[in-house]
């Protein structure tokens, strides 16, 4: 069964078939609340008609999916990063990526990691110039191939595998991981806390702090490939 | 590849997260300025698995190239050289501006796509991939909102009215998450990551529902709670996750009717069967304030926690009985 598509007063359109899916929610007994066109029931119905759609047709006329070195993703990654004190971001890549290739670290999987080697570079108030890219400094810096580092960060480990092909990093990515976290449950009095306990966790919501041991995998990974 | 033995050490009250398990095949790359997490159990001995979830992060790349502020290229950021103009759009934005529109009417605009340019103004510029800072070249009108944007369904095409840059940042990432479930759906039980924005369907590597922790908003090695969760999204928005670079101008969440950073709360989670909408509908919350983002959440049939300052919890009633 289906019906024609409508707009709605906000503009939205309903989808020709209204089947339940697994991205509908069931039905809760005594939901009596729930708004026939909530916005789950949106939500839903957008993501069936973008994958319904698919890679062809989803493609904006001027798209172009570029991804450039992962060199410069390290770099603005740790300044991105919060911190204790609001840290200036730098305003250029390839200082950062200076840095990164200097380390004489030369042992993969090494538990140290070196001192963090973000500059802090006063901002300009308006960036408009373009800033220099990284891929002046990666270019004919790195032999071709894969190299694997570590790094560890308060909360764990990671090992990353980066791969260069024709002196530039084509990709790094994290190939183990082990992040721990200890455990404190709020009770239900302001402030009153229970004590920790021990559990195993899959995943975390709430973003995470794991940049810096990404940014050190990297580091070390490249510091092989000279 | 096998852990190096220097991680592996175990202190007490610590929990392992994200073990590397043999059983399920798993990927971390980066994208979307985050660290994107897919683990599919049992995909080391199914076919396909590598191929489902290397097509799972082109979805990301397609969504970030439609929907990044950060990309003076992206679809999004061409439209503010068409003001005034109706312009035919992909499904990617068409949806996403459809859908943050949607909330921004449910919430009285304590959710707006439109406060594009006042991040910009703080600080919230730059390109991670490229370290370049974005300047749209366009004032936006102050007093410019939700309002201001134009749906045409049968055109697909989006006309902004007035002035505006968009930002779709509490849209994409959980469109992105969503799209990406849709391939890995035939394989039955696997985790999407997103920084913390996530989609779990299935049993994990043990057989068991996915066990959940929340980060605890002040002590950044904690958790606040942990969950069990199956074929659901949860989505964590915090005051702790990205500072403005000018100082005094407070975090990335904005109050777009007061252009200020809203106090009232630490974080808020949702759980819900979107990661879409977990991902708005914990933003448009974390606006409205513990009370009225609570009534939001509850409206909208989503359970959710929010956490003021003071640490005191409020939460929905169906929220707790996924705690463990």
């Amino acid at each position: 069964m289906s019906t024609e598509p409508e707009s709605t007063s906000q503009g939205y359109r309903r989808p020709a078939t209204q089947r339940p899916t697994a991205l509908t929610p069931p039905r809760k007994p005594g939901n009596k609340k729930r708004l026939a066109n909530g916005l789950v029931a949106l939500s839903s119905a957008a993501v069936i008609a973008v994958y319904a759609a698919g890679y062809a047709r989803t493609a904006p006329a001027a798209s172009l999916v570029y991804e450039p070195p992962l060199a410069a993703v390290v770099s603005t990654l740790e300044t991105t990063t919060p911190t204790a004190t609001n840290v200036p971001p730098t305003t250029t890549t390839s200082a950062a990526v200076a840095t990164a290739t200097t380390p004489a670290v030369a042992s993969s999987g090494a538990a140290a990691a070196p001192t963090a080697t973000a500059t802090a570079v006063a901002p300009t108030a308006t960036t408009a110039a373009a800033t220099a890219t990284a891929t002046q400094a990666a270019t004919s810096a790195y032999r071709d191939g894969t190299y694997t580092g570590s790094g560890t960060s308060r909360h764990g480990g990671v090992t990353v595998a980066v791969v260069i092909k024709n002196g530039r990093i084509v990709s790094a990515e994290i190939t183990a991981s082990n992040t721990r976290y200890p455990i404190s449950r709020i009770a239900n009095l302001p402030g009153e806390v229970v004590a920790t306990q021990s559990a195993n966790i899959n995943y975390v919501s709430g973003a995470t702090d794991s940049s810096m041991a990404f940014r050190t995998a990297v580091t070390n990974a490249l510091a092989q490939a000279h | 590849m096998a852990i190096p033995e220097a991680f592996n050490p175990v202190f007490p009250g610590d929990i392992r997260s994200h073990p590397t398990n043999p059983a399920s095949y798993t990927r971390t790359t980066v994208l979307m300025d985050t660290f994107v997490t897919i683990e599919v159990v049992g995909g080391t001995e199914r076919a396909g698995s590598a191929e489902a979830v290397e097509r799972a992060f082109a979805w990301f790349r397609q969504v970030e190239a439609v929907c990044s502020r950060f990309d003076p290229q992206s679809e999004v950021q061409q439209l503010t050289a068409r003001v005034g103009k109706p312009t035919p759009v992909s499904d990617i934005l068409y949806e996403a501006v459809a859908f943050a529109l949607a909330v921004a009417q449910a919430s009285g605009g304590a959710f707006d796509p439109t406060i594009g340019q006042r991040l910009e103004r703080r600080g919230f510029d730059r390109n991670y991939r490229t370290g370049e800072a974005v300047v749209t070249p366009l004032i936006a009108e102050a007093g410019a909102s939700y309002r201001d944007i134009r749906l045409d369904p049968a055109r697909k095409a989006i006309t902004l009215r007035r002035p505006v840059v968009l930002d779709l940042g509490a849209v994409a990432k959980g469109l992105a998450v969503d799209l990406a479930a849709q391939e890995l759906a035939p394989f039955g039980n696997f985790a999407i990551d997103a920084g913390g924005d996530l989609l779990v369907r299935g049993l994990n590597a043990a057989g068991e529902p996915w066990r959940i922790g929340i980060r605890h908003p002040r002590r950044p090695d904690e958790l606040l709670a942990t969950l069990r969760l199956s074929d659901l999204a949860i989505c964590t928005s915090g005051d702790y996750e990205r500072q403005s670079p000018h100082p005094g101008e407070g975090h990335h969440l904005l109050d777009p009717r007061s252009g200020h950073s809203p106090e009232a709360v630490a974080s808020v989670t949702v759980i819900a069967p979107t990661t879409m909408a977990a991902d708005a509908l914990g933003t448009a919350a974390f606006v409205l304030g513990p009370r009225r983002g609570l009534r939001f959440l509850e409206r909208q049939g989503v359970a959710g926690l929010i956490v003021a300052p003071t640490l005191e919890q409020h939460a929905t009633p169906h929220f707790r009985s996924y705690l463990v």
